[in-house]
């Protein structure tokens, strides 16, 4: 038996990816290393991921279902140059060109805004309340939520400027488990002898049967 | 007793423009100018003059501070002879910067923004400048 978080968490990626449309790229795991360039402008990486759940005791029952408060980490990682006009070639048109070039920072930081405006747009649809989980499934969630969006400081980074940010997703979801697997019970054996008391004892009370397992 | 800063600024000739001189153009954005031409020879022919040059080093492996991840990024510096400059680029400039894209003969060349000030060593006559890749907007 999957536990509910794991096929929410696939359900995420999948819906992400499905909506992605070249805008950005999905990333299903805490990729530490990253190529500047692999996540350039419409490459900008987005990286879903479990991170940590709560078991409230108050609203589970001992043996199931287990309520699970999930939080799932959203990484999102953007990489831009700057954007200015290339084809100058005479003074003037230089002059124009430099004047009006945007700076790899700018340009960074407003592809972040909109990469975050995308996924937000996507998981807080009305229409993705459930985060593409089948309506008949055996998972379900409650109270799915982005409840932060945080920039990190913007450091230029070599050619690039490269901007991280993160956000939490916050859902609600029930957990069973299956129990162990029982081993197969080794057959069991008895060579029973009943010993009825002689008839001719004093003791009544001594009625009954003695089982004598050999 | 020699100047041991004017003998620093002459070694700049074999250290940034001898045997590891990659081509460098620079356009001004005050006048449009192109620069790829060493300075030194501006008497001379134009036919005779050297290419513009300096030392340029690609690649490094940097750690985000916020997320402990490492980003790979090819970070393009270029060491000029402040000396050989028509006009050195002052804080506050963004000037175009062509360099080839590696140090290999032949690499092309391609266009590159000096957005930052560059680190000024002016005391002992060189300039470097940390450049950002610039792409058509």
């Amino acid at each position: 038996m999957v536990m509910s978080f794991r096929t929410v968490r696939d359900s995420i990626l999948a819906l992400l990816e499905g909506e992605a449309a070249g805008r950005f790229r999905v990333i299903g795991y805490q990729k530490q290393s990253k190529s500047a360039e692999n996540v350039k402008n419409d490459n900008r990486a987005v990286e879903v991921y479990y991170s940590a759940g709560e078991f409230p005791r108050s609203t589970s029952s001992m043996n199931g279902p287990f309520e699970h408060n999930c939080s799932f980490k959203i990484d999102f990682t953007v990489a831009s140059p700057a954007k200015g006009d290339l084809t100058a070639s005479t003074p003037a048109e230089y002059i124009t060109s430099l004047a009006n070039v945007s700076e790899s920072a700018l340009v960074a930081d407003r592809s972040m805004d909109e990469l975050f405006d995308h996924i937000f747009q996507i998981l807080m649809d009305a229409e993705n309340i459930d985060l593409g989980l089948p309506d008949a499934g055996d998972v379900g969630i409650a109270d799915r939520w982005i409840t932060n969006f945080e920039k990190d400081d913007p450091i230029s980074r070599g050619e690039y400027f490269v901007i991280t940010a993160s956000a939490l997703l916050t859902l609600a979801t029930d957990e069973e488990t299956g129990g162990e697997t029982p081993t197969a019970a080794s057959e069991f054996y008895t060579d029973t002898e009943a010993n009825l008391p002689d008839s001719d004892q004093a003791d009544d009370a001594k009625a009954g049967t003695f089982v004598d397992n050999t | 007793m020699d100047n041991i800063r004017e003998d620093i600024e002459l070694d700049l000739a074999e250290t940034l423009e001898d045997e590891f001189i990659l081509p460098v153009v620079l356009v001004d954005p005050i006048n449009g100018k192109t620069y790829d031409k060493n300075f030194h020879d501006a008497a001379l022919p134009l036919a005779d003059q050297r290419d513009l040059g300096g030392q340029i080093i690609y690649d490094t492996r940097v750690e985000n501070p916020d997320t402990g991840g490492e980003i790979i990024v090819h970070k393009p510096v270029v060491t000029l002879r402040r000396t050989s400059l028509e006009r050195v680029p002052a804080e506050g400039e963004k000037w175009y910067v062509k360099i080839p894209i590696s140090p290999v003969a032949g690499a092309p060349i391609v266009d590159f923004l000096l957005e930052d000030p560059g680190e000024d060593g002016g005391a002992i006559g060189f300039i470097r400048l940390y450049l950002k890749k610039v792409e058509q907007s």
